[in-house]
């Protein structure tokens, strides 16, 4: 059985990239959204094992959309991975991936560390 | 015997007396009672009294009016036992009131019987002589008082290099007496603890190419030719630290040789401290501006940097993806293809460097300086690239010297700047290369003759630094690139994805401490060496 995992980003070309990179592997069901606003009612529907949020989108902040997800009893156990232009590789590097609680991969990211982070995000 | 009457070959009186007139001595002669019986015409004319008011007068009525006490004691005991004397000098008032100067002689007079008939003299006018000699004595103690009484402080030494001026001035300017050093040529002691010459004896010696050796700052007179001039800092000269200003200049004969040299010393320490307060006013006016419009530059540059930064690294997200999918759906058994993608992926890697670079750059605004020991910093630092040291067997030798100053840093930005600096040694070595890392504390060179490290005008004059030196075994840098290194986006490393914005980062990192870096390479081996100061 797929993991199902959600991308709420606005960047379309690279929600479209990431969903064909990961379902090509065979292991994954990809869902995109690529407005901010639309992300929780798409966790609700969808029912992701992960999801993946992006930050700076011009109709919702992507810390909103988090708090969102952790305030509605369906999706508020379902583990956030930020993916985000924001920060730098070093300093997600030297946290373990964790900044402030939460957890984080920077842009631009290689299928591989995708993987990797769903992996172990999902063994946890 | 009448004495007009001649002796076989002998002159009589007469006679003599004719001769006296035509020779033109000044002659007198006395009867046996002591009254003058005698005098040449010249002795009138001498003292402007006529024959007539003199002969017949006693033989002291004239000479009593020049001479002191002990001298009519002797001319009276001389006359009394008709006893000759000797150019016995004396001064006269003549009729009309001016001064003469007389050197008289005489001897008694006998007769064929040896019988006392009076004293012969002679008289030798010496009045333009004493005038002549008085004037030049007069003439010596003028000079001597203008120089004794000036308030430059000067003093002069003659060719063989003994002082034969050393005015009060220039005793209360150096503290050395003029007894002290009168006579010798000891002046040196006044400014130095071991011989050395001034500028005055420079110029007796003609050695002018010492000056440049002796006194750094050093000129030749624009006013006097041959004049020298020198200036500096001479610490308890006269019971303090003074700056003083020396100018020497050779003193000549009538025929053109150098005879002695005059010096005079200007103290204007008050106005050189101003003046160096004034100057490092204007330095720190300059590095506050420079600060200043670096603060404003970076501003500009983070605030450019991190905008950017988010908006490049989307697309090159999409690239990198998009790249992914192409490695797995092109036919990548065609070379060209596999390649394609490859320098695609790297390009995206060195965007992505490069725009960290940026960001780097951005967050040098915001400093949190306090004194920190370097060699913990470094031990930090090397942590960090221990990875990178032992993949390629770098042996690091460290040497901190003992009572190490604590530099005024940032302290994860000098980390940061250690990890460039170390990283670009690490790439430049081959394997089993040797990093040497050493620390210690200095002073900057400047005032009162301080040596040390060269400011440049970074640091006050004499103010205490650290200094870390970073050395590798590397095949050093071309000299045509020693003065790009620091210039953004310059790298040798492009190929392998340098930024040219590491040494770049380096600099200003450290220009916002105050500091001062150098890239160099070493002297004593191959390799770069690399050198930062910093304010303790």
């Amino acid at each position: 059985m797929p993991k199902k995992i959600l991308i709420i980003d606005d960047e379309a070309a690279f929600t479209y990239l990431v969903k064909l990179n990961l379902e090509k592997t065979g292991k994954y069901d990809v869902r995109v959204e690529n407005k901010g606003a639309l992300g929780l009612p798409a966790a609700i529907e969808f029912k992701p094992d992960m999801i993946f949020l992006d930050i700076v989108m011009p109709d919702m902040d992507g810390s909103d959309v988090a708090m969102q997800l952790s305030e509605n009893p369906v999706t508020r156990d379902v583990p956030v991975v930020f993916l985000t232009a924001i920060v730098e590789k070093e300093e997600v590097d030297d946290n373990d991936s964790v900044i402030g609680g939460r957890k984080f991969l920077a842009k631009p990211v290689k299928v591989d560390e995708l993987i990797n982070c769903i992996e172990g995000t999902l063994r946890k | 015997m009448d004495e007009t009457q001649r002796k076989p070959g002998c002159v009589t009186a007469l006679e003599f007396r004719q001769l006296a007139e035509s020779s033109g001595i000044l002659i007198w002669e006395t009867g046996p009672e002591g009254q003058y019986t005698y005098v040449s015409s010249q002795v009138s004319d001498l003292l402007g009294y006529a024959s007539s008011e003199i002969i017949g007068k006693d033989l002291d009525h004239f000479l009593s009016f020049g001479l002191d006490d002990k001298q009519k004691e002797l001319v009276s005991g001389k006359f009394a036992a008709r006893e000759c004397f000797d150019k016995l000098e004396i001064t006269l008032r003549r009729k009309d009131g001016q001064q003469a100067f007389l050197e008289i002689s005489a001897m008694p007079r006998l007769d064929d019987k040896g019988g006392f008939c009076g004293f012969s003299g002679i008289i030798k006018d010496i009045t333009g002589y004493r005038l002549a000699e008085n004037e030049l004595r007069s003439n010596h103690e003028f000079i001597k008082s203008i120089i004794q009484n000036s308030a430059v402080a000067t003093f002069v030494i003659t060719a063989k290099h003994k002082v034969i001026y050393w005015n009060r001035a220039c005793e209360e300017l150096t503290g050395t007496r003029a007894v002290d050093v009168m006579n010798t040529s000891m002046h040196w002691t006044a400014f130095y603890k071991s011989p050395r010459p001034c500028v005055a004896d420079i110029i007796i010696d003609g050695n002018v190419g010492d000056m440049s050796k002796l006194y750094p700052i050093q000129a030749q007179s624009e006013l006097i030719k041959g004049g020298l001039h020198s200036e500096g800092w001479y610490i308890d000269l006269g019971g303090k630290d003074r700056y003083i200003i020396f100018d020497a200049a050779p003193i000549y004969d009538a025929d053109g040789n150098v005879v002695a040299a005059i010096e005079t010393l200007h103290d204007i320490s008050e106005s050189k401290k101003a003046q160096e307060e004034l100057a490092e006013a204007y330095r720190q006016l300059k590095v506050y501006q420079s600060q200043l419009i670096q603060a404003a530059k970076m501003d500009t540059v983070g605030t450019l940097a991190s905008g950017v930064a988010h908006e490049v690294k989307n697309p090159l997200a999409v690239i990198l993806q998009g790249v992914e999918y192409l490695f797995h759906n092109v036919a990548l058994d065609q070379a060209d293809n596999r390649l394609v993608l490859g320098y695609i992926s790297e390009a995206v890697g060195r965007a992505d460097r490069i725009i960290k670079g940026l960001l780097d750059f951005s967050s040098l605004t915001e400093m949190r300086v306090e004194p920190e020991q370097i060699d913990g910093v470094v031990d930090s630092a090397l942590l960090l690239v221990k990875n990178s040291l032992d993949r390629k067997k770098i042996k690091v030798f460290k040497l901190f010297a003992p009572g190490l100053p604590a530099a005024k840093i940032d302290r994860n930005k000098f980390e940061q700047v250690l990890v460039n600096l170390l990283v670009n040694a690490i790439d430049a070595m081959p394997e089993h290369g040797e990093v040497s890392i050493k620390a210690y504390g200095s002073t900057i060179s400047g005032a009162n003759g301080v040596t040390g490290e060269a400011g440049d005008g970074t640091f006050e004059p004499g103010s205490r630094v650290a200094v870390l030196e970073i050395e590798d075994s590397g095949p050093g840098i071309p000299e045509e690139n020693l003065e790009k290194v620091f210039d953004p986006f310059f790298t040798t490393k492009r190929q392998r994805g340098g930024s040219g914005l590491g040494l770049s980062i380096v600099r200003n990192i450290i220009d916002m401490h105050g500091g001062k870096i150098s890239v160099d390479n070493r002297k004593d081996a191959r390799g770069v060496r690399v050198k930062i100061i910093l304010k303790t």
